[in-house]
């Protein structure tokens, strides 16, 4: 492993004539504060370079320069050896550098042929030359595998987030990108998508296009990179190459400490007392049939399952924001009708959902109003909310959730997805909600934060909540779950104890391949 | 994008002694600096506007033109109070002027002659028509822009219809003296719209309403998903904007003794104005009452030196127009600095 002072002599081998890509010394700060100090770094052709580093790191802000969108303050970059300007996103791609976004920004009425060339659009004299346009992006979408499963005609907006994903690799492609970065690209991609994805890596690896690519999927960089540079707070913290990388190696760099114990997939035994807290029998909704199960009092039940298998949509009608077309839901042994969420929160539910910037957070609101607005006829006193006693509730929810906030009063919008999960999760335990409902708890947070979700998890099980976890990720459930679930195809197909789980099992199970084996009856073990 | 307490889109990392021992809470110092913030630009344009007022008319600073700035700002300031919780959720309310109309007319055909049952019947004809408004946005699932244009359009034909045109004489001496009438030498409509700021800045800050409203207006569906009564808020601002548009006919009526089917025409549009020259987020969730009370005095006191400059209406309207525009562009650069 090299130092952050050290420059690799070489690049990967092939089209090591030079790098494609040089970055010296850049720095960034937004109001003075420093966002990324002096990294320097180097994409050369047909590599794919890792950046890895905890939300906040300066991951987003190393590849927003990159790309354009942010100006850099200080330090320079070279394309292919001369010096280049790249303050805009247009001068960017010009020089051949495309960003693939978290969330990008597109027309969603729109086709997806006219989202591919936006800006672009070919023309015969002042007309639209549709013809053309239709026949250009069949041809692009059949570059990434997905001529026959994305029409170009539809709507953009009707796609799924992974075939989006994939009309922006696609569009990448018609820009002839030399440099192709891409931030978290499998965040919301399914096991197969994400498969997928890296065919299509390894296809523009093989035609000479360096690859940035951000992931906090540490396994995922460790398969896929040739190199990675490790960012935190801002600074290069190191760098590794194929070979060295590995999950431990690089976590012991982005945080600049051992791994916490409490990620570990080691856990104390449930707490379940046995005594029945939700009860769902043969219920039925968009997208799932007749699912079976139960929660006690003080046990984690953790549903595996791949991204499109109906688990939010279950999730989701359990909560009331969707309806159920059959089954029942009994909460403590009494039928309990949900038609709206409010009714789910009567019955001591919470929902700490998926898609946290559109359902979760009030991005402009503040830290405090975050915690406390599903709470605050409890924090009142006469219906009146008196500033000091909503700052104290707001700061002790704040400091046994350890927010990283620099004031209660600033916006959610300026802290980190981790915090900002924090917010939603802490929003359910000043209400001391019984029964919690996580979908995908620590997507798209980091390494540090996810093991605070984990803790706060274990403990609200430990005090006799009852939690339900849904998540893609197999270590996570065998990690939460005292008992994990698998699910399929809108079904519940195989359900083990902590100890029968094992990772290849539920994979298996999760694609269909072993789903008889442990068949789920009514959940009474 | 705007940013109120934000610093921007990344991380902003505490102090590391702020992680071990806790946050500050933001209560009292942090809070009023940021208030006092917010507020600034439009503290400073008010300051302004005076100056410019003292430089330009002699007769600016006589106690009768500042009594007719307060009396002048009342009636819209008092629309702009209600107009603001609802733009606060995201929606707009283009139909107070009508309702102030058709609540003047209503009233002052049946109780011309007491002020007391005037106020009743007006607040009455208010909080229906604003009811109206909210159950057609909530329940109708129509936007509210379309909504109110279409209440705004009928309320004003209704009060046409029931007066046949005519003016209705306010016969109450009671209430013709409310214009004049004056606590401490400050007009008492001045009073009124002071007071409807105090209360509406309160309820925005220390009632859960308040917090709901700027939730609601910040992210809907994370609203719904927290368990708000998303539908009940929506159309609790509707109705307060309406029995706010009442209070302003009380006010209005006042003034001319007489309740007219055509009075407060175009006072909608110098409601949003004020309320959004005060900072509030047309799409809602952000802005304060305090910037609507500045945003009333700015606009009052602009609208007095065009008059005491001998302006026609024609030309104070472009005036007023170009006013509002720089004074949003001077925010708006000032936010990006």
């Amino acid at each position: 492993m090299t130092t952050a002072g050290e420059e690799r002599s070489a690049g990967p081998g092939r089209f090591a004539l030079g790098p494609t890509l040089t970055a010296v010394e850049l720095t960034k700060r937004f109001h003075g504060v420093p966002a990324l100090q002096d990294v320097s770094l180097e994409l050369w052709p047909g590599e794919v370079h890792a950046l890895v580093g905890e939300n906040g790191a300066g991951k987003s802000t190393l590849m927003r320069i990159l790309a354009g969108e942010h100006a850099a303050d200080g330090g320079s970059v070279a394309i292919n050896g001369r010096p280049a300007r790249l303050g805009t996103p247009a001068l960017a791609r010009d020089l051949g550098i495309a960003l693939i976004h978290q969330d990008s920004i597109h027309a969603p009425h729109l086709s997806v042929a006219e989202n591919l060339f936006l800006g672009r659009l070919p023309t015969r004299g002042l007309m639209l030359d549709r013809t053309r346009l239709l026949a250009d992006a069949t041809r692009t979408l059949a570059r990434v595998g997905a001529g026959d499963s994305i029409p170009a005609r539809t709507p953009f907006g009707a796609l799924s987030v992974a075939k989006q994903q994939l009309v922006d690799i696609a569009r990448a492609l018609t820009v002839d990108a030399r440099v192709v970065i891409m931030d978290e690209p499998t965040a919301s991609l399914s096991a197969a998508e994400t498969e997928h994805l890296y065919r299509i890596i390894d296809e523009l690896r093989a035609d000479g296009v360096a690859i940035l690519y951000s992931s906090h999927h540490l396994e995922e960089v460790c398969r896929l990179a040739d190199r990675a540079t490790v960012l935190r707070d801002g600074r290069l913290t190191g760098r590794a190459v194929r070979g060295e990388l590995t999950p431990a190696s690089l976590t012991t760099l982005m945080l600049g400490r051992e791994l916490p114990v409490t990620s570990l997939p080691a856990q104390s035994a449930g707490n379940a007392t046995g005594e029945l807290r939700l009860d769902v029998r043969k219920l039925s909704g968009p997208g799932f049939a007749a699912v079976d199960l139960t929660v006690a009092r003080g046990e984690i039940v953790a549903i595996y399952g791949l991204v499109g298998a109906g688990r939010t949509e279950f999730l989701h009608t359990l909560y009331g924001l969707s309806r159920a077309t059959s089954g029942e839901i009994r909460v403590d042994g009494r039928v309990a009708r949900i038609g709206h969420p409010r009714h789910a929160i009567r019955h001591g539910m919470g929902l700490v959902p998926e898609d946290r910037k559109g359902l979760g957070i009030f991005a402009g609101r503040s830290v405090s109003d975050n915690l406390l607005l599903a709470g605050y006829p409890a924090v009142s006193r006469a219906g009146v909310l008196f500033g000091r006693r909503t700052a104290r509730a707001a700061h002790q929810l704040a400091t046994s959730l350890r927010v990283k906030a620099a004031r209660l009063s600033m916006g959610a919008a300026g802290l980190s997805g981790g915090n900002q999960q924090k917010l939603v999760i802490g929003r359910w335990l000043h209400r001391d909600s019984d029964i919690l409902l996580f979908d995908e708890p620590t997507k798209g947070i980091d390494v540090g934060a996810k093991a605070d979700v984990y803790r706060l998890i274990d403990e609200a099980a430990a005090t006799g909540k009852s939690v339900l976890v849904v998540t893609s990720e197999p270590e996570e459930a065998l990690r939460l779950g005292h008992r994990v679930l698998v699910m399929c195809q809108g079904g519940l197909v195989a359900e083990f104890t902590r100890d029968e789980a094992d990772e290849a099992s539920i994979r298996a199970c999760a694609f269909g391949a072993l789903g008889s084996k442990d068949t789920k009856g009514p959940a009474t073990s | 994008m705007k940013t109120e307490t934000t610093g921007g889109d990344r991380t902003v990392r505490a102090p590391a002694a702020l992680l071990d021992g806790g946050l500050p809470t933001g209560r009292s110092a942090p809070r009023s600096a940021l208030a006092a913030r917010q507020a600034l630009p439009l503290a400073a344009a008010l300051v302004g506007v005076i100056v410019l007022g003292f430089l330009t008319t002699p007769h600016f600073a006589s106690g009768a033109n500042l009594q007719n700035i307060v009396t002048a700002i009342s009636v819209s300031g008092v629309l702009a109070v209600g107009q603001t919780f609802v733009i606060l959720t995201g929606g707009i309310d283009l139909s107070v002027a009508s309702i102030l109309a058709l609540s003047a007319v209503l009233a002052g055909t049946l109780a011309p002659g007491n002020l007391l049952l005037f106020v009743l019947l007006a607040l009455a004809v208010g909080i229906a028509v604003g009811l109206l408004n909210g159950l057609l946005t909530v329940l109708g699932r129509i936007p509210a822009f379309i909504v109110t244009l279409a209440t705004m359009s009928a309320a004003s034909g209704l009060a046409f219809v029931v007066t046949n045109g005519n003016p209705v004489y306010i016969t109450s001496q009671t209430y013709i003296e409310l214009s004049t009438a004056s606590i401490a030498g400050i007009p008492l409509v001045g009073i009124i719209f002071a007071v409807a700021a105090l209360i509406g800045g309160f309820a925005l800050r220390s009632l859960p309403l308040g917090r709901y409203v700027y939730a609601v207006g910040d992210n809907e569906e994370a609203a719904r998903v927290a368990g708000l009564r998303v539908g009940a808020v929506k159309i609790t601002v509707f109705v307060i904007s309406g029995a706010l548009a009442a209070v302003a006919s009380v006010i209005d009526t006042s003034f001319t003794g007489v309740a007219q089917p055509g009075a407060g025409t175009g006072l909608e549009l110098d409601a949003i104005a004020i309320v959004v020259l005060g900072g509030t987020n047309l799409f809602g969730g952000r802005g304060t009452m305090t910037g609507t009370f500045l945003g009333a005095l700015v606009i009052g006191t602009l609208r007095d030196i065009f008059n005491l400059l001998g302006l026609s209406t024609p030309y104070q309207d472009i005036m007023m127009g170009a006013a509002i525009v720089i004074a949003l562009l001077l925010q708006r650069s000032r936010q990006h600095s």
